[in-house]
């Protein structure tokens, strides 16, 4: 347990000891982004009631006003209301797909680092085939074979993300299994899983957190991208930004701007911010590693 | 391979560490279609054919240049490389084939100590945690109390904090908490130090644990080692390249060349006379801090080669200024001293004509061979003779006979004398000078 | 930065770039530590010879080549192997060919920095040797970087000890060697460890911080003379003997 707390800790360190510098300013407006999204995403849908997103709940194309602060769109939807439920909708959708990229793709490129040999060079294999397909086309034809929803989609974006964090975990365990620490602690005695645990995966962790925002923020597209071909979710979820936009295309010409630009505007901000962080620590932790050998 | 024989009588002594014949050899890593095409396994052979012993409470220390396989000894040692051949004798057990929980304890006596401290602590643990980590690695032999309860976590802390004041990493409360990065190179060898003995080893490896340390710090590492030596009676394999600093410290030294020892023996004897022309040449270029005793110096030639295909008979006689002709010339000597001989115009001539180029020369065991057209053969072996008068008279006399057969020219070298160890006062020495 | 350097009476840091640049190679040439900071892995040696001697001088490919190979051989590498890459010599060959190509447009003055730390020993002495020959041959003058004391001894003529950014001492090798007047230049000559060792020494404490360097003296926090003036005033550099410079407030103590 205590390891696992350690784990957890040990990849947001450089965020406080950094917290001065650039990179370290960016990661924090990053972390802030996401934070806030998520409390949207929980707390929004708390206090807007869902039955502002579904059709012909006001007058269709009401531009924002007091009520309607972001006015109303093609099927009398509250806008504002759809971006909220959208928030979570992606959040949720994030969630599912990154973590559970993290979940498979984190151990098993530890192992395969670790143990090399045949089993490597199998799931090299594999996982190189699946990373060479163009991601969102994968994810569709996935989404088509599996079906909408929410969790499905999760499931098809997993599917792109999981060789990504395969990729970097094994490499980063490759160069660390060839550290002279760990030829150390072998020399002392250390079992194999006390060596992959204590040493290895305790300094490959460190690059988690940047794969991770960099592959969220990638997530969000792809699941916007999904759902503006049709592709994403059932059409009574309550919100998805992708889809709200792809409806909204047709009206821009008309001189309706509030339907496309507020969905439009959550992706970017959330994506932007996801993209912050990561570059925000990778910049942190890059640095950090080689500062660590000096 | 016709290598030197070993002479090795392993009578079960009072030897903490005894290496019988160890050989380590590594696959040199091909591309898959060379691989195809080579027949044969091509290996480095890193160590071929090491022999010694140390008794406790001895520092033993292994000498020779880089590259001549002293870390490989060092790490087969404490089998952190499996052995090609030979065994490992550890207070008196075999311990070149053991594994498993048998390696584990194994591993609680011996301890090995690397060059880098740096990069042998683990970046993200504490100090205190990385000293006391062999302690939990081994709890179920240490822990008089269950592993994980509060007892066993301040018993370690105890340990860890005595071992550190042993070694001088004070102030020992304040140091606990810090990472590797906060510490300065002496203080993380320090660490490493307490972290190799707080199994209160038998026997430790210094694989030049000194010698990224600078001058003031070293010192004081290598009297912390002397100091430990006298209170625990440990036993050291003192590995490193410089001869200065083990005189000082080593009770006995063993100098390498290319995978085998060519000399070892007492310290004080062998730095008073050294017997092995290599160890001549190696003690003669350590400087001498003092401008009035500058001398000319007889160097070896050359650097020393490739430990895929060593020499033949003694590995040092391409280089060795006291070579005799018996000592293990062969074909591919005589091409090099040829291609030496083509490339200086001066003394070339035509010779680049009628010998030449250089590439076209077989060299296979003791016969180097040219294939030339039927007209210029006499021509070319009556120009091989006059080579071979400006070659090092031992190279000249191995020539056993320059003849042709068709179009070939042919060089054939006498088989050398075989190489083995002679005890020569108090010393084993590897040199057919000895013998 | 701050300073002069002068070379046969000109200042260097007054020259242009393009100027400086001639001077550096033709006149000075630099070796270091580390061969390939230097070799460029991409490039035959040859072509490394050419490149050097185009850049500085107008003459016939003939004549380059010509001379590229002799510089080669004179550092006892066979011209048949102008044509390879670096990365098929060994350590002491590439070091050797740096310096070949350091010599090739013959240099009135050659800095070597740490040429040979990286070096086994024998290798070490062969380089050092061919260094001292060649200071002979070519009547140039060296300028050798190093820590290794047993080197200095060995090679030069003349020693200045820096200490934490400043020179403390400069004098004759034999000056340095058997009257050291700086304490920091004793503690250095007493920690050496040779064969003739009997005892430990060492300096104690660590170099300071050259971003807030003690005041007064550098070397007082670590010298076991120092007297509370050595803690405001920065000793000068003082002639105490004929060519025998010293910065120590105390150094005619030690004459
Ligand atoms: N794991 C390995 N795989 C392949 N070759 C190796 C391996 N380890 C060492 N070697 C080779 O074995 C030889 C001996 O290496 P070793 O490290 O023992 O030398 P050393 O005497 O310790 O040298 P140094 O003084 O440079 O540390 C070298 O030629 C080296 O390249
Ligand atoms: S056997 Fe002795 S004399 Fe002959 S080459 Fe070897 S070291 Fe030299
Ligand atoms: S000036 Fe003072 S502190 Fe400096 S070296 Fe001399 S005696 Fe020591
Ligand atoms: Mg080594």
């Amino acid at each position: 347990m205590a390891l696992l707390r350690r784990l957890l800790f040990r990849p947001f360190r450089p965020l406080v000891r950094e917290r001065r510098t650039l990179p370290g300013i960016l990661s924090w407006i990053g972390l802030g982004t996401l934070i806030s999204f998520v409390l949207i995403g929980i707390f929004g849908p708390l206090l807007i009631s869902v039955d502002q997103t579904k059709p012909l709940a006001y007058p269709i194309l009401l531009s924002p006003s007091l009520q309607h602060v972001m006015g109303t769109d093609g099927i009398g939807r509250d806008v504002f209301a759809r971006v909220i439920w959208g928030t979570r909708t992606s959040l949720e959708i994030m969630a599912i797909g990154a973590l559970l990229a993290l979940v498979v793709g984190f151990p098993l490129g530890l192992l395969s680092g670790f143990v090399g040999g045949k089993l490597d060079r199998l799931f090299v294999l594999v996982m190189d085939s699946v990373y060479a397909f163009p991601g969102l086309l994968l994810a569709a034809l996935i989404a088509a074979v599996i079906g909408k929803g929410i969790f499905n989609i999760g499931i098809a974006i997993t599917v792109i993300y999981i060789p990504l964090y395969f990729r970097v975990t094994r490499n980063q365990t490759l160069s660390t299994r060839e550290e002279l620490y760990v030829e150390a602690a072998r020399a002392l005695g250390a079992r194999s899983r006390t060596i992959m645990l204590s040493y290895i995966a305790y300094n490959v962790v460190i690059v988690i957190p940047v794969i991770f925002s960099l592959s969220a923020a990638d997530t969000i597209l792809t699941a916007a991208g999904l759902s503006y071909l049709g592709l994403g979710l059932e059409i009574d979820v309550p919100g998805d930004w992708g889809r709200d936009l792809s409806d909204a295309q047709r009206f821009l010409g008309s001189g309706i701007w509030w339907t496309s630009l507020f969905p439009g505007l959550m992706i970017i901000l959330l994506t932007v911010g996801l993209s912050f962080l990561g570059e925000g620590l990778n910049d942190l932790v890059n640095p950090l590693l080689k500062k660590e050998r000096a | 391979m016709t290598g030197p024989a070993t002479v090795v009588k392993a009578e079960p002594t009072d030897e903490i560490l005894r290496l019988d014949d160890l050989k380590v050899h590594f696959p040199v890593k091909m591309p898959f279609v060379q691989r195809l095409l080579q027949r044969g396994e091509t290996v480095v052979h890193a160590v071929d054919g090491v022999s010694f012993g140390i008794r406790p409470g001895e520092i033993l220390g292994l000498v020779g240049e880089s590259g001549c396989g002293k870390s490989t000894v060092g790490r087969a040692c404490v089998r952190l490389v499996k052995p090609t051949a030979g065994r490992i004798f550890f207070d008196g057990q075999d311990i070149t084939k053991l594994g498993g929980e048998k390696l584990r304890a194994l591993r609680r006596r011996i301890q090995i100590i690397f060059q880098d401290p740096h990069a042998s602590l683990n970046p993200a643990m504490t100090i205190g945690k990385a000293i006391g980590h062999p302690l939990r690695i081994h709890s179920s032999v240490f822990g008089p109390q269950k592993t994980g309860s509060e007892e066993f976590g301040e018993w370690i802390r105890q340990k860890v904090l005595n071992a550190m004041k042993e070694v001088g990493l004070t102030p020992e409360e304040q140091l606990y908490d810090k990472y590797p990065g906060d510490l300065s190179g002496g203080q993380k060898q320090r660490a490493v130090m307490a972290r190799a003995l707080i199994l209160e080893p038998n026997l430790l490896v210094v694989d030049e644990g000194v010698s990224m340390l600078d001058m003031s710090v070293r010192a004081k590492v290598l009297e912390l080692m002397l100091d430990l030596k006298r209170r625990h009676k440990l036993t050291y394999l003192f590995i490193t390249h410089d001869l200065a600093t083990a005189k000082f410290i080593c009770d006995k030294i063993a100098i390498m060349y290319l995978g085998r020892i060519v000399e070892i023996g007492p310290a004080r004897e062998i730095y008073a006379d050294p017997k092995h022309p290599y160890t001549k040449a190696l003690l003669q270029v350590i400087p001498i801090p003092d401008p009035d005793r500058r001398a000319k110096k007889v160097l070896p030639r050359g650097e020393v080669p490739d430990a895929v295909h060593p020499p033949a008979g003694c590995r040092f006689h391409p280089r060795c200024p006291a070579v005799l002709a018996s000592c293990g010339w062969e074909a591919r000597d005589f091409v090099d001293f040829l291609d030496e001989h083509l490339s200086d115009p001066k003394r070339a001539g035509d010779d680049e004509t009628i010998l030449g180029p250089i590439e076209d020369w077989r060299a296979k065991g003791l016969v180097a061979s040219l294939e030339t057209n039927p007209l210029k053969v006499r021509k070319a072996v009556e120009r091989t003779n006059a080579v071979l008068v400006e070659a090092p008279v031992a190279m000249k006399q191995a020539v056993e006979s320059v003849s042709s057969q068709n179009r070939t020219v042919i060089v054939r070298f006498r088989s050398h004398h075989q190489l083995l160890q002679s005890n020569v006062q108090g010393r084993v020495v590897e040199c057919l000078l000895y013998q | 930065m701050s300073g002069k350097i002068f070379f046969r009476g000109r200042d260097l840091t007054q020259l242009s770039n393009q100027m400086y640049r001639r001077i550096r190679g033709e006149e000075i040439a630099l070796i270091f530590q580390d061969p390939m900071t230097r070799l460029n892995p991409l490039m035959r040696i040859q072509d490394h010879f050419l490149e050097e001697i185009h850049a500085h001088e107008s003459v016939s490919s003939t004549e380059a080549r010509t001379r590229a190979r002799e510089a080669l051989v004179s550092m006892g590498i066979h011209e048949t192997r102008i044509r390879n890459y670096p990365h098929e010599f060994s350590g002491g060959m590439r070091q050797r060919i740096m310096i070949a190509l350091a010599l090739v447009l013959k240099p009135s003055l050659l800095i070597a920095d740490e040429p040979t730390t990286s070096l086994d020993v024998i290798v070490e002495a062969q380089i050092l040797e061919i260094l001292q020959d060649l200071k002979e041959a070519y009547h140039m003058s060296l300028l050798l970087i190093t820590h290794n004391l047993g080197i200095v001894a060995e090679v030069c003529d003349r020693v200045a000890v820096l200490y934490a950014g400043k020179l403390v001492e400069l004098g004759s090798v034999r000056d340095i060697f058997h009257k050291p007047l700086h304490p920091y230049t004793q503690g250095l000559l007493a920690s050496v460890i040779h064969l003739e060792t009997k005892e430990l020494h060492s300096i104690e404490g660590s170099p300071p911080d050259l971003i807030a360097p003690p005041s007064g003296c550098r070397f007082h926090p670590r010298c076991s003379y120092a007297q509370p003036i050595c803690t405001e005033r920065i000793p000068p550099l003082v002639e105490f003997e004929p060519g025998h410079f010293a910065a120590c407030h105390f150094g005619d103590k030690f004459l």
